[in-house]
């Protein structure tokens, strides 16, 4: 017996020693390369739970949820059918008894929402799960009004997407354009996803170029109300404000990010060169003063840069200025027409728009000049880029299909859609700051 | 654990042979020891960046056809459909798999494995055989596109490698693929890229045996059982690639980010254990593989005729190919 | 870009010094012409026609009373002459007007230089303006779809300036010209080719 075991042992050690290795090798070394196969983050939003029991306020609840969501174009929104038992169903909307099957659907994450209606008021309970690692995200509990109550979705989308992102996203936040359905170009204002529009300004005349004030509570455009180009500094809650109006051209207005000042091209001089003005409308410091065209300034997140495009190089080209030195640093090599910059929030980048052919596209560079990608391909012409304020998304203009509209895009171009049908042509859209600065618990 | 008990068993009955078979076994071993150290080409680094590396990439073989005539009806096939369709039969599910207890990303490279000690007898007659075709791998295994191009109608059947009818659980996704819109929309499906992937292997195998025909026999020939284990991986590696959902806008633009993640697959299909090779730096990318590796479990049991305690397999995952 | 500058630059100096070789005599005729019209100028903004008309009436009126003194029929033959050739004159304005404002100057894509090819025309908007001291201008910059509406903004602008300053270098007064760029958003012609964009690209004048 001793013997045997012996022999066996023996055996053992032979098998470590020389089949061992063989079977590491032989099994363990194939490395197959895979690529994702969705590009987004699959979140299952199953209808409510409703008291008292309301069927169509379970599912619009959860449609205004996902809608949400599926906006910023992280998520793949899961198909109701397909889901294993609703909350609304089941009532348990503070726990998941099976986390596999909701991985089994494909979903990485799942979100319970339960409301209860008492009058004019409700109180609402949502959750955010990991499916995977089958553990509570977020849980939250809102009371308010009814008429709130999409307010109080946004607002749970925004710790989704804070948690997830670690940004706070745009779901407060509104944009900006020019459209002539009137007859007249005129600036008008909608939600972050189209949605309740408002006319701003009825100056029966050409308007233009929208920008937003950096605490989003003034609006700084160009319009020929008078005649002539001039610069209208407007608050957006009562239209109060100042005009800036000197000879020739006076266009481009850009806020200055934390202060009640702006930078402009005025071509009062003869040529046409970017200056500063003050929120009231008093000419400032004259930044450039190169012979040439110079325009649309942007401001870099801190206000220490303003990106801007100047003709001095023979075409117009993006071009950045240091606002402590005065020094200029050309931006854009490729092309010969290169415009419309926008400061990304984060600041490491710039859009801007790029002539080529006839087309115009959308396209991303680093600040410091690298890293070029274009966003737009093959669709006409796509204008007027402006970042959404945390930086994933970007809303432009496009006459892809026929009419010049208001088209959004995520910020590596991917999702690229309608935002919004009006009557006429839209341009100039502008992404304004978060209306409300923090979220607080 | 049935073949260790008639070993010993064996011993009081029929010492002799047994012996006999010992030594037989112990001089295979030394000649594959010989091979393994003194041939050059198995010198193989612990890098990964290895002969032997399969691309399932959609960008390698977007471009390939699954309609091209048939070529010499390949060997294979039979035991590769039983893979699909028997094989979880043989392995009834009786552990339900919770992700939890899989242990965090620390490499566990490699770690002799109890299980593994009993074996030595079983698997003698597949063990030094398999040794020839990986010297061999490097160019037939990378399925170039144009290589592709002759892979066989008859595969079709192996559609039913990836999606096991048995389980709901694979149609969902399936389903959810089918209305996403991918980045690279032009691609093929998967069952071609499967299709692709396994006639290529088919390919190697057949070339690597050259013009000896009749491979087939009760225990699989080493360069079937190989052709058969890669066959398992890549099946394995399209059900993670299927599962893996990964947000470009989250992670950045960095197509260059790259990383290696191995995991263990038990023959029930059991996900056994996780680890990266290689992390890519950006933590989002590395937890949306591990989610995916995790949400693929139960994975299909081992097909009949591959005698391991476990398959490892190696991932590249990258998110190259994204937006172009 | 620099070369193409300093050779309109000479080619402006040329011309500028071509009018100062002729400007000597024409000044003449033009105060000449200038105290004739402007007293007839108000009176005669009626269309020519009706003042002819009225002309024939006081005729008749005058006839009568003398009947029998040629001389004094004479020196009506030479007033209706004299009328009749200050409402040439006025014609002659309306045409010159709606030469000034209907010829229209064009720029090549992406520039505000002015074309070798409407030099011509722009001397003869000079020719008009010195005729015409009491006229005021405004000068529009217009620009074609092609590019973004801001840079369009201020390259009408330019192109608007550029045709400024072809008048102050050949002597207009600076307080006589305005200038407006409206960028792209005053098409004349609709459509996305060169034949719409090069009728675009253009400065257009309109008397005050």
């Amino acid at each position: 017996m001793k013997k045997n075991t012996i022999i066996i042992t023996g055996t053992a050690i032979f098998f470590f020693l020389f089949c061992f290795p063989f079977f590491a090798m032989s099994a363990g070394k194939n490395v197959i390369t895979i690529n994702p196969f969705l590009r987004k983050m699959p979140i299952a939003v199953p209808h409510f739970k409703s008291v008292p029991d309301n069927a169509e306020l379970s599912e619009n609840c959860a449609a205004i949820l996902s809608d949400t969501l599926e906006f910023t174009g992280y998520f793949k929104i899961l198909k109701q059918a397909a889901f294993p038992d609703s909350p609304h169903i089941t009532g348990k909307i503070d726990s998941v008894a099976d986390f596999g099957q909701w991985t089994a659907i494909g979903a990485d994450y799942l979100i319970t929402g339960g409301i209860k209606t008492n009058g004019k008021l409700f109180e609402m309970e949502l959750r955010l799960f990991d499916t995977v690692k089958q553990t509570m995200l977020i849980g939250k509990r809102y009371k308010g009004w009814t008429v709130d109550r999409e307010k109080t979705i946004r607002r749970f989308c925004s710790e989704v997407i804070h948690h997830l992102t670690g940004s706070w996203g745009f779901f407060d936040s509104r944009i900006a354009f020019v459209s002539n359905g009137t007859g007249n170009k005129e600036i008008y204002t909608c939600d972050f996803n189209g949605k309740s529009i408002k006319k701003f300004t009825t100056h029966k005349s050409i308007t233009l170029t929208p920008s937003w004030s950096s605490d989003a509570k003034w609006l700084a455009y160009t319009s020929y109300a008078k005649g002539n180009p001039d610069i209208y500094i407007k608050k957006l809650r009562d239209k109060y404000g100042s005009v800036f109006s000197r000879n020739g051209t006076n266009a481009t207005p850009a806020w200055v990010p934390g202060k009640f000042m702006l930078a402009a091209s005025l071509s009062f001089s003869g040529d046409q060169d970017i200056y500063l003005l003050t929120g009231k409308g008093k000419l400032g410091k004259r930044l450039t003063r190169k012979w040439g065209i110079d325009t649309s300034p942007a401001f870099s997140p801190d206000g220490t840069k303003m990106a801007f495009v100047s003709s001095r190089a023979g075409s117009p080209q993006i071009y950045i200025y240091d606002m402590r030195s005065g020094k200029v640093e050309r931006l854009t090599f490729d092309g010969r027409y290169n415009t419309q910059p926008d400061w990304s929030p984060k600041g490491n980048e710039i859009v801007y728009s790029a002539l080529n052919r006839s087309r115009i596209d959308i396209c991303v560079i680093g600040v410091n000049g690298r890293n070029m990608r274009k966003l737009t391909r093959n669709s006409g012409k796509n204008e007027s880029p402006s970042w959404a304020p945390d930086g994933s998304m970007i809303v432009f203009s496009s006459n892809r299909e026929g009419p010049n509209r208001i088209y959004i895009m995520t910020a590596f171009g991917t999702d690229q859609r309608r935002l919004l049908v009006l009557p006429g042509q839209q341009s100039s859209p502008a992404w304004s700051p978060r209306l409300v600065q923090k979220i607080s618990d | 654990m049935q073949e260790n008990t008639y070993l010993m068993q064996g011993m009081d009955n029929e010492f002799r042979p047994m012996t006999i078979t010992m030594v037989i076994s112990m001089v295979c071993h030394v000649l594959l020891a010989a091979i393994l150290i003194y041939a050059p080409i198995s010198r193989q680094q612990p890098d990964f960046a290895m002969p032997s590396v399969i691309h399932v990439s959609m960008v390698t073989l977007a471009e390939t056809e699954p309609e091209i005539e048939a070529v010499p009806e390949p060997v294979i096939p039979d035991d590769l459909e039983s893979l699909a369709v028997s094989a979880p039969e043989d392995f009834p599910e009786d552990e339900p798999v919770k992700p939890e207890p899989v242990p965090e990303p620390e490499p566990v490279k490699d770690t002799p494995d109890p299980d593994v000690i009993p074996e030595p007898v079983k698997p003698e007659p597949v063990k030094p055989e398999p040794v020839k075709p990986e010297p061999e791998k490097p160019e037939p295994v990378k399925p170039r596109p144009e290589k592709t191009e002759p892979v066989a109608k008859k595969i079709v059947d192996n559609k039913k490698v990836v999606p096991r009818k048995k389980r709901p659980r694979f149609k969902k996704p399936a389903k959810i693929i089918a209305d996403t819109k991918l980045v690279k929309p032009r691609g093929p499906s998967r069952e071609e890229i499967i299709k692709n992937a396994i006639a290529n292997i088919r390919k190697d195998v057949k070339a690597a045996s050259g013009n000896n025909d009749g491979l087939a026999g009760p225990g699989l020939a080493g360069k079937e059982a190989s052709a058969l284990l890669n066959v398992y991986q890549v099946n394995l590696a399209v059900r993670v690639e299927r599962n893996w959902a990964f947000s470009t806008q989250m992670a950045g633009d960095d197509k260059d980010l790259e990383g290696i993640i191995g995991f263990s697959v038990m023959p029930s299909g059991q996900l056994k254990n996780i680890w990266f090779e290689k992390k890519s730096g950006n933590s989002y990318m590395d937890e949306s593989i591990r989610k995916a590796v995790v949400k693929s479990n139960p994975f299909q049991a081992h097909p009949r005729g591959l005698f391991k305690p476990h398959v490892e397999v190696y991932l590249r995952y990258t998110p190259k190919g994204l937006n172009k | 870009m620099q070369g193409k500058f300093m050779r309109s630059l000479v080619f402006l100096l040329v011309i500028v010094g071509f009018m100062f070789m002729t400007s000597c005599t024409p000044k003449k005729i033009k105060v000449g012409g200038e105290e004739q019209p402007g007293t007839s100028e108000s009176e005669i903004i009626t269309p020519n026609q009706k003042s002819s008309t009225d002309n024939d009436s006081k005729d008749y009126y005058v006839k009568p009373d003398t009947s029998n003194d040629e001389r004094l029929k004479a020196e009506a033959e030479r007033r209706r002459r004299k009328e009749q050739e200050m409402a040439r004159r006025e014609g002659k304005y309306t045409e010159a007007k709606e030469a000034f404002t209907g010829n229209i100057i064009y720029f090549d894509y992406d520039s505000a230089a002015l074309r070798p090819d409407t030099i011509a025309l722009l001397n003869g908007k000079v020719d008009f303006l010195n005729q015409y001291p009491g006229e005021k201008i405004l000068i529009e910059g217009h620009c074609d779809g092609q590019g973004t509406s801001e840079y369009n903004l201020a390259l009408g602008d330019r192109r608007a300036r550029s045709v400024k300053a072809f008048f102050i270098n050949n002597g207009i007064a600076n307080a006589r010209i305005r200038i407006i760029s409206y960028g792209e958003e005053k098409p004349a012609v609709d459509g996305n080719d060169e034949a719409a964009w090069s009728k675009n690209r253009r400065a257009e004048f309109v008397i005050k």
